[in-house]
């Protein structure tokens, strides 16, 4: 039964006249209903803008209370402005009451009006305030705080859901703030509370689980886990990342504005990484190997959002916990904790619609779902129709993930399924076959447990099991295929430094197995190649942490093995060592060496592949130094400086068709066998400068690098495809008033190395033009220039919130040249230029 | 990759256009010689745009890094070339009866380089008698990319040695074209087709060229009657252009037709 009251309410509760109860014939009229009464509301955050005017504020709310007293709804009937409001919102939906009953005494379902008052009197009453934040920015919700005062009076307060907390009425003088909720890093900090004034103070704490970067402060953490622990200022939000322009509000692309990251080719979500290609760098999904990050086009990231709690982008100098890697490394960490209550969102935009909704359905246990399907296919049919004599079929693309997590005693545990599916083909209009196709598709189970042990140490075993292809179909009969089956675990103990432990380890096995095959039958573009092996690739890796005084030190060891079927078996030690020193509050420096191998794949290995089974790991000795310093709380800058030395690449059979993630650098071809002849390195220097004002987020990234190579010993050293010695991305985010915000992205960087033709010889047998180049790598294309703007408004309402946003990838539509190409003859350069103005419309819904 | 394949779908013929300077064909006349025989390479040069040319045209039996021509001593002239054709002589070295075989081998090149006013100072050093190094005529793409791509045309083409006997030799077809004089309204297009006799080789050609409009698609392989057919797409505006149907099938053998495109 619902009552239906109508009452107005202050923050104290006023009682309203009861209802009329319907009369006993044998019995006096007596009344036993009641109204709910609050037991407990958390106090709003006070809009800083108006609290800095002075201005007060009521919001009127319509608050739909159990008969258990518990909150189910609640709606805003008088608004005070979508801040006043939101906070009102998030504050009686968190409230507790004592539930109303009827008339009979019962308690019962009411339905009641709440007037929610924000005044400065109440503020001023507030003496310390703050939030509690991880080193990436992300809030910490739902954590437990003390504050001891000198006399030992002690207060408690829970930080809400942007991890805000307050202390109020506390008496003058010294008090101690104390986080200490494990598995956060526990953090203590002296305050001195005035009267009259609120102290601020706010809270950075890091989760002891085991970490996942190895240079200190290397990790760049966009989302989620940290790396140290401290008390400082205000500073960039995930939240805040989200809403970056030329994202398209995708978390991962983030890391695209970040140093060490080159501008990718033809507008992929390829990571090019500190002068290496896409394929020597990698990318996991918890510790699990994905082989791709972006969806087609590099518009995407293939998981969503909202699964993830971090991401980590390494450029170099990676932990031993991972490896089989020259380069980089990206981790999409999902969250740990199960969800609370029930959330969902759905996001339409141009191109994708996805949808996403979790479930708690237990304490401590709970389900995630989410669902994304491109129909890009049908925004550009009229594009591709200009192409006479196909029809198209995509490019489209969907994702799948769903989770289930519970907490089991001291073990969390997780089972997680994803996939991920690209198509795109050109159909004949005569004959329906594929003339061109091109598809990327993977899937990964994974069962994953968690377990805190005695003495802080905790122990992670994950099982995970997938499938990887990808295929290009051309011409009708010719394809080229690559599969790859994984099973793969991890099993791993962790005692991180912590509590006056100044010892920490990491040791753990990692291995990978499964079968693998490549087919390469496109008769335009050689001979026909095939082959198949089982793959065997086990790993070992021990890392300890040393804290002394300011000082961490992180050695490291791995081992990694390669054995295919009986043909192969080889061994890789990588030696690994960072550290990094606390030298005062707002100055670090880090540093980092050590070897990273990666096994030649199997097509290079498979004698029936026309591989060469002697080929062995290359290697790649990284070394970096950084700095971090904070100034003036306000601007946060990293420079580091790296040297890649790289040896035993392998080289040769250039003319043999593959999957290549960029355009080709063109001239001469190394057409030799595979052999370990490729030397390299590559140095250079990355600067992040960032600012965090409470309304404006500007972030600037330079990289300045250069990156060579030599194939065969003896030969010439050249720029490698990818070099880009001057990347420069400068954005920012400015929110405004009444929910609106606005962005924009400014990147420039050097075009890609390329070898040009200075003549040409006619073929009377083919009768085409065979073209003569200059030396390789010898010019460069123009250098690339791109404006991005993005525009949001969101829209509080009592069921969630509702946004809509404006996405304009190159706005000044520059033509930047991605490929070299030329006329049939080669008289003319004939450039590819890459994406034009791409605006994009969306709206989002959450709930 | 698909987006370098798509890119490569678009401006499809705009190669059947004469509008520079080119060698266009060098057909010998016996595709099949033996070692010690000579046969005549026809060269054919384009000038669309009347800029004035020389030519040179040498062979060169590669002996590692040198010509086998060189050390039998030899010294390349300039070509006499009239009307836009030249007729040269190339002879396979007796020497090659040591590789040569029962199977024709593409075992001497023959290069022929035209050149537009002073774009080749190579061209005056011929032409003074100056003594050129060996190596220059063994390999001319390490010379090549020195010299103006706008102006200069070089070709290469094969002539096949063997042993076999005469008869069994590979030879040249004919090919006649209808309607002789293909003509259409400005803007409109004319099927031409083209008929051979003769034998070819297991694959085969008919390639169109023209120095005015261009033709819809750039060759056709010829059906099991022998015939091919190629749609000349006339210019906008009237007037004639030179028209070339070239065969050219994988022995070396081949014939050429030109003769007037009309837009009228």
């Amino acid at each position: 039964m619902l009552l239906c009251l109508a009452a107005a309410l202050a923050a104290d509760p006023i009682a309203a006249p009861a209802p009329a109860a319907p009369a006993a014939p044998d019995a006096p009229p007596v009344s036993r209903a009641s109204l709910p009464s609050p037991i407990s509301v958390p106090g709003a955050p006070y809009p800083e803008e108006a609290l800095a005017a002075g201005q007060e504020a009521s919001v009127l709310l319509e608050v739909a209370v159990t008969s258990t007293g518990e909150v189910s709804g609640a709606a805003v009937v008088e608004s005070a402005g979508p801040e006043f409001d939101a906070g009102a919102l998030a504050a009686l939906r968190a409230a507790r009451f004592t539930p109303g009953t009827d008339a009979a005494g019962e308690p019962v379902a009411t339905v009641i009006l709440y007037r929610y008052r924000y005044t400065l009197a109440r503020v001023a009453k507030v003496s310390v305030q703050g939030r509690v934040l991880l080193a990436d920015d992300s809030a910490v919700a739902g954590v437990a705080l003390k504050i001891v005062g000198a006399t030992g009076e002690t207060r408690f307060a829970t930080t809400s859901e942007t991890g805000e907390f307050r202390f109020a009425d506390l008496a003058d003088g010294a008090w101690t703030l104390v986080l200490e909720s494990p598995p956060l890093a526990t953090v203590t900090t002296p305050l001195t509370v005035t009267a009259g004034t609120v102290t601020l103070a706010e809270l950075r704490t890091r989760i002891e689980a085991p970490e996942r970067g190895g240079v200190p402060g290397e990790v760049v953490v966009v989302e989620g886990r940290a790396i140290s622990s401290e008390v400082s200022e205000r500073t960039l939000s995930a939240d805040e990342i989200a809403f970056l322009p030329g994202t398209n509000g995708d978390v991962v692309k983030a890391v695209q504005n970040l140093p060490g990251v080159a501008r990718p080719p033809l507008g992929t979500g390829n990571l090019i990484i500190r002068g290496t290609a896409p394929e020597d760098s990698a990318a996991f999904l918890d510790g699990s190997r994905i082989p791709v990050v972006f969806h087609f086009g590099g518009l995407t990231t293939v998981i969503n959002g909202g699964l993830l709690d971090e991401v980590s982008f390494v450029p170099g100098n990676a932990s031993a916990r991972y490896g089989r890697f020259l380069g980089g490394m990206v981790e999409l960490g999902t969250r740990d904790e199960a969800p609370e209550g029930q959330h969902g969102t759905v996001q339409i935009d141009l191109y994708q619609a996805t949808l996403f909704a979790e479930s708690a359905i237990a304490p401590d246990a709970g389900l995630t779902l989410s669902l994304r399907r491109s129909y890009a296919d049908a925004v550009l049919v009229p594009i591709f129709a200009a192409i006479p004599d196909f029809d198209i079929q995509a490019p489209r693309f969907f994702d799948i993930q769903a989770r289930g997590q519970a907490r089991v005693g001291a073990t969390r545990v997780e089972t997680m399924l994803t996939l991920s599916d690209d198509t795109f083909a050109l159909i004949g209009e005569e004959d329906g076959a594929v003339q061109i196709g091109l598809s990327t598709n993977f899937w990964r189970g994974r069962l994953s447990a968690l377990t805190e042990l005695n003495g802080g140490w905790t122990n992670e075993l994950r099982f995970s099991t997938g499938y990887d292809a990808q295929e290009f179909r051309f011409d009708v009969t010719g394809t080229a295929r690559e599969t790859n089956t994984a099973f793969s675990v991890r099993e791993e103990l962790a005692l991180p430094v912590a509590d006056g432990r100044r010892v920490g380890w990491r040791i753990g096995l990692d291995v990978d197995s499964g079968p693998q095959a490549f087919l390469y039958d496109v008769p335009a573009f050689g001979a026909k190649e095939e082959g198949e092996a089982f793959r065997f690739a086990p790993a070992a890796y021990v890392e300890s942490t040393v804290q002394v005084g300011p000082v961490r030190l992180i050695p490291g060891l791995r081992v990694d093995g390669l054995l295919l079927d009986s043909d192969y078996a080889n061994v890789a030690v990588d030696p690994r060592f960072s550290g990094r020193w606390a030298a005062t509050e707002t100055t670090a420096v880090r540093v980092g060496v050590g070897r990273y191998s990666q096994f030649p794949t199997i097509r290079q290995l498979l004698p029936d592949g026309d591989g060469n089974p002697d080929l062995h790991p290359a290697s790649a000795l990284q070394t970096s130094v950084g700095i971090d310093q904070e100034l003036l709380g306000l601007l946060r800058i990293e420079a580091t400086g790296f040297y890649n030395d790289l040896s035993d690449l392998v080289v040769g059979r250039e003319d043999r068709i593959s999957f290549f993630t960029g355009p080709p650098l063109g001239g001469p071809q190394d057409i030799d066998p595979y052999a370990n002849d490729g030397t390299g390195r590559v140095y250079g220097g990355e600067l992040l400068v960032r600012l965090d004002a409470p309304t404006t987020l500007a972030l600037a990234s330079l990289t300045v690098s250069k990156s060579t190579r030599v194939k065969r010993p003896g030969g010439d050293e050249v720029l490698f495809p990818y070099d880009q010695p001057v990347v420069l991305s400068v954005l920012g985010s400015q929110k405004l008033p009444r929910d609106w915000r606005i962005g924009a992205r400014v990147r420039f960087g050097s075009g890609n190395p390329y070898t040009p033709v200075t003549n040409r010889v006619y073929d009377m047998g083919s009768r085409s033009f065979i073209p003569l180049y200059a030396d390789s790598a010898s010019d460069r294309l123009p250098d690339f220039f791109s404006l991005d703007v993005r525009v949001d408004k969101r829209w509080v309402r009592s069921w969630g919130e509702f946004s809509l946003y404006l996405d304009v990838q190159n706005a000044t539509n520059a033509q930047n040249v991605e490929v070299q190409s030329w006329s049939y003859d080669y008289r003319t350069a004939d450039p590819v230029t890459g994406l034009p103005i791409f605006p994009t419309f969306g709206l989002e819904a959450k709930w | 990759m698909v987006v370098l394949l798509l890119t490569a779908c678009g401006g499809a013929n705009d190669e059947t256009l004469l509008d520079e300077l080119r060698v266009l064909s060098m057909l010998p006349q016996a595709p099949e010689i033996a070692p010690g025989e000579t046969t005549t390479i026809d060269v054919r040069i384009v000038d669309p745009d009347a800029v004035g040319y020389r030519a040179l045209v040498w062979t060169c039996t590669r002996l590692g890094e040198d010509c086998l021509e060189d050390e039998e001593g030899r010294s390349p002239a300039l070509a006499t070339v009239a009307d836009g054709r030249a007729a040269v002589p190339v002879t396979a070295s007796m020497a090659l009866a040591a590789v040569a075989s029962d199977s024709p081998l593409p075992l001497v090149s023959v290069w022929a380089l035209a050149c537009a006013a002073d774009a080749c100072p190579l061209l005056d050093d011929v032409e003074r008698g100056d003594t050129i190094d060996a190596d220059v005529w063994a390999d001319p793409t390490d010379w090549m990319s020195d010299l103006p791509i706008e102006g200069t045309s070089l070709a290469l083409a094969s002539v096949q040695v063997s042993t076999r006997s005469a008869d069994t030799r590979h030879a040249n077809p004919t090919i006649t074209v209808s309607p002789e004089a293909p003509s259409v309204k400005p803007g409109g297009s004319v099927e031409v087709e083209v008929t051979i006799t003769g034998e070819l080789g297991s694959e085969a050609r008919v390639w169109g060229y023209a120095t005015a409009g261009g033709f819809e698609r750039p060759s056709d392989r010829p059906n099991a009657r022998l015939e091919a057919r190629l749609d000349w797409i006339a210019p906008d505006a009237a007037g004639s252009a030179d028209g070339f149907l070239l065969l050219v099938d994988d022995e070396g053998g081949g014939a050429l037709w030109e003769g007037p495109l009309t837009a009228e």
